[in-house]
């Protein structure tokens, strides 16, 4: 078996057993590849196959820690794992995709992943090496942060431990809670920290360095050659090394009106982009950058403030959707309160797009006087202050902590929450670039722009001629949208299935990540065979989610995302978003329900998804 | 033909928009302070504007020289003409080799708070010049 070490974790929280289990035949892992995709084959096989559907927190809910295949390659970009089970925050699919350390790590400990079932009794956390798993008692890392654990483990295992942890977030079960490693790479959204949580497992330790074998080494070390050289010369790359994810903050906010600001309410904020933006970053509280193993690029930001009331050492600095999110949203454009919050949300264990989107959310309810609260726009005090409450659930916090869907629930202004299927969108104007929408509507685990390459396709930052999408598109436009979200959402399957990075991604041509595939793992695919491997995923991950409650009905974008701004670059952009959902469902074979249909799922390999969304 | 009928024009046009901004007294003093050498080079019709702001006040050179650039843009006389239109994505046509940036990031990045309010100068130039006809 080539790019696999053909062995899993099982680890049995309740029982506190830790067994090796084989990983599945290659045809299993050719179809499903790794990562979030084949952990959602198992998490489909090992509950609701079975007619069981546990609830997110509960103790029989399965939690996979999968790398994928090219995760031991050293090509670019390939340090990447999924964390995936049904999600705490929308009751459907959940995955989180992570970088860092940790997952290569993992894999160099001779497991290709770790399937968590059960609960402690205490807390625990999971010690991995090349001779040894177990399980050990956490008790002295209870209540700590993501920070202070890292450093806990890495004193007690010694240096080359690579720790993934949950913060005081994922104990109090905050339902977008995160898992965090390497001090700012985060598995952020769909609230994957808060299961953990619910097994009282505080963190997994690895450490290892067993190769694994791929099928041509030399045809692999070709085509990373060629990714880092085309990386090297390329602007979007330059510009990430140099100013971070954040160095689109302007150029998105004041320019194109992609930027979400003051609740979705605006875009014009030119003076607050600039602020925020990478560049000011750049000249103020930056340190360094920093590289995720095996990239050329380093998009990571470390920053520090040594004065002030946001006073911080060396640590995780804000990406885009933090600073948009945490700044933009809640009108902060004060950069060293935006840092400050994003690096609390780090040491707490929360994903900063939902934090920052739900505190918006009650910033908007509190001055419809819906809430009463102290959250004005604008106030960064307030801001940090409710991100400390929320991680503790204290006061306003703990309704807070479930995410704007259930706060709008329970108080009303469900119109103020720019949420799909429960998940937050994340931080790009769907009136900028039309195809967003769709994307984000018919989106596997929710509003997502990173299950998909939509956003890359539609700004131009990549063109796939392999794949019928040379472009240009026209952003605000819903034509031939439909067609580029479902090649889009394929691609995007695949990337978190062999877990690889989307921004170096954009420097693979489609033929050369195939190649890549296949020097790794032997398999031998044709770029259709691959894409039809990304169309599986994404209609496993689809029926699982039909299978845990999603309907047509919820396909759809919040009229506050959508309606036409006023003023600002998007002004009277409206995105024709019944064009695009009435053409992407015959192409994708949904019914009217919303389910795939069982002759697209049988041309799937996924009879037996087809037999319990259809009947037998 | 492509936009511009030669470099004479280009020049004249161009030319008149770096000078507007400039003199502009609120987008003047951000271009004076970015203490940026551009040099934008056209093709067709090939031709050369570097746009010094290391001087006080700032110089506009048409044609090759021997200053030192620090940010140096490359693209056909078309889409420069397109771009300021703000008909140009301007990923797209970093990405595809349309408009070739060399220098810095960070100084590239500086002027983009220049070229927004440029958008909607450059229009209103070719209508002071008689040359509607260009804004399509």
């Amino acid at each position: 078996m080539y790019g696999y070490s053909g062995k899993l974790l099982e680890v049995n929280l309740s029982r506190g057993t830790v067994a090796e289990i084989p990983l599945g035949d290659p045809e299993l892992l050719r179809r499903f590849l790794g990562g979030s995709g084949l952990a959602a084959r198992l998490y489909f096989d090992r509950t609701l196959a079975q007619g069981k559907k546990p609830e997110p927190l509960d103790a029989d809910s399965p939690l996979f820690v999968f790398p994928g295949p090219l995760n031991c390659s050293r090509l670019p970009g390939t340090s990447r794992f999924s964390v995936a089970t049904r999600s705490p925050l929308t009751g459907l699919w959940g995955d989180s995709s992570c970088g860092g350390n940790f997952g290569p790590t993992l894999k160099y400990t001779g497991y290709d992943g770790i399937v968590f079932t059960g609960a402690s009794p205490e807390p625990v956390y999971l010690y991995v090496d090349e001779a040894t798993a177990e399980l050990r008692d956490a008790w002295f890392l209870w209540g700590k942060d993501t920070y202070q654990t890292e450093d806990g483990l890495i004193a007690r295992h010694g240096k080359g431990t690579r720790v993934l942890s949950i913060g005081p977030a994922g104990e109090n079960l905050v339902r977008y809670a995160s898992l965090v490693n390497d001090r700012g790479a985060v598995a952020g959204r769909a609230g994957m920290g808060a299961v953990p949580g619910s097994k009282r497992l505080k963190a997994i330790a690895v450490k290892g360095s067993k190769r694994v074998e791929l099928a041509d080494p030399k045809a692999a070390e070709a085509i990373a050659r060629s990714v880092r050289a085309k990386a090297r010369e390329s602007v979007s790359m330059q510009t990430l090394t140099s100013l971070g994810t954040d160095g689109g903050m302007y150029l998105g906010g004041a320019m194109l009106g992609d930027v979400p600001t003051g609740n979705w309410r605006t875009t014009l904020w030119e003076e607050g982009y600039q602020k925020l933006d990478g560049a000011a970053m750049a000249e103020t509280i930056l340190v360094k950058n920093a590289a995720c193993l095996y990239c050329p690029v380093g998009c990571k930001r470390v920053v520090k403030v040594d004065q002030g009331p946001y006073r911080m050492p060396p640590g995780s600095g804000p990406e885009y959707e933090t600073a948009a999110a945490l700044g933009a949203m809640c009108l902060v454009d004060d950069l060293e309160a935006v840092a400050y919050a994003g690096r609390l949300c780090d040491l707490y264990g929360m994903d900063t797009i939902s934090c920052g989107a739900t505190i918006s959310f009650a910033m908007e309810a509190t001055e419809r006087g819906l809430l009463k609260s102290d959250l004005s726009w604008g106030d960064a005090a307030a801001v940090i202050g409710m991100i400390e409450k929320i991680a503790r659930r204290e006061g306003l916090g703990d309704l807070l902590a479930e995410g704007s869907k259930r706060a709008a629930a329970k108080i009303g202004g469900a119109d103020l929450a720019v949420e799909i299927k429960g998940l937050e969108a994340p931080m790009h104007d769907p009136r900028a670039f039309h195809g967003l929408a769709l994307s984000y509507a018919t989106g596997t685990r929710g509003a997502c722009h990173m299950a998909c390459e939509t956003y890359a396709l539609e700004s131009g930052t990549v063109f796939r001629s392999e794949l019928g999408l040379a472009g240009p598109f026209e952003n605000q436009t819903g034509q031939g949208k439909a067609s580029l979200v479902v090649k889009a959402q394929d691609w995007g399957a695949l990337l978190n299935s062999l877990t690889i990075c989307q921004f170096i991604n954009w420097n693979y041509t489609a033929t050369e990540l195939v190649e890549a595939t296949n020097a790794v793992t032997g398999f031998g695919y044709t770029l259709g065979e691959f894409m039809e491997t990304g169309a599986r995923i994404w209609h496993l991950k689809r029926g699982i989610g039909c299978l845990l409650g999603v309907t047509a009905a919820d396909d759809r974008v919040p009229s506050r995302a959508l309606a036409p701004l006023e003023e600002g670059p998007t002004a009277g952009s409206a995105p024709d978003f019944e064009l695009m959902v009435r053409e992407y469902y015959p192409l994708r074979g949904l019914d009217a329900q919303g389910r795939p249909s069982r002759e697209r799922l049988a041309q799937l390999g996924l009879a037996d998804l087809a037999n319990l969304l259809h009947g037998q | 033909m492509g936009a511009y009928k030669d470099a004479a024009q280009l020049y004249d046009v161009l030319g008149t928009l770096f000078a507007t901004l400039r003199d502009d007294p609120e987008i003047g003093p951000k271009v004076q302070a970015s203490g940026l050498v551009i040099r934008f080079r056209y093709t067709d019709p090939d031709s050369e504007i570097t746009i010094d702001c290391t001087k006080s006040p700032l110089e506009i050179i048409f044609g090759p020289n021997d200053r030192k650039p620090t940010v140096d843009m490359s693209m056909t006389a078309d889409v420069a003409h397109q771009f300021w239109l703000g008909k140009v994505n301007l990923v797209a046509a970093l990405t595809r080799g349309q408009m070739v940036a060399k220098g810095p990031i960070q100084s590239i990045m500086k002027l983009l708070p220049i070229v927004k309010p440029a958008y909607a100068l450059y229009p209103k130039i070719l209508k002071e010049k008689g040359l509607e006809a260009m804004i399509t």
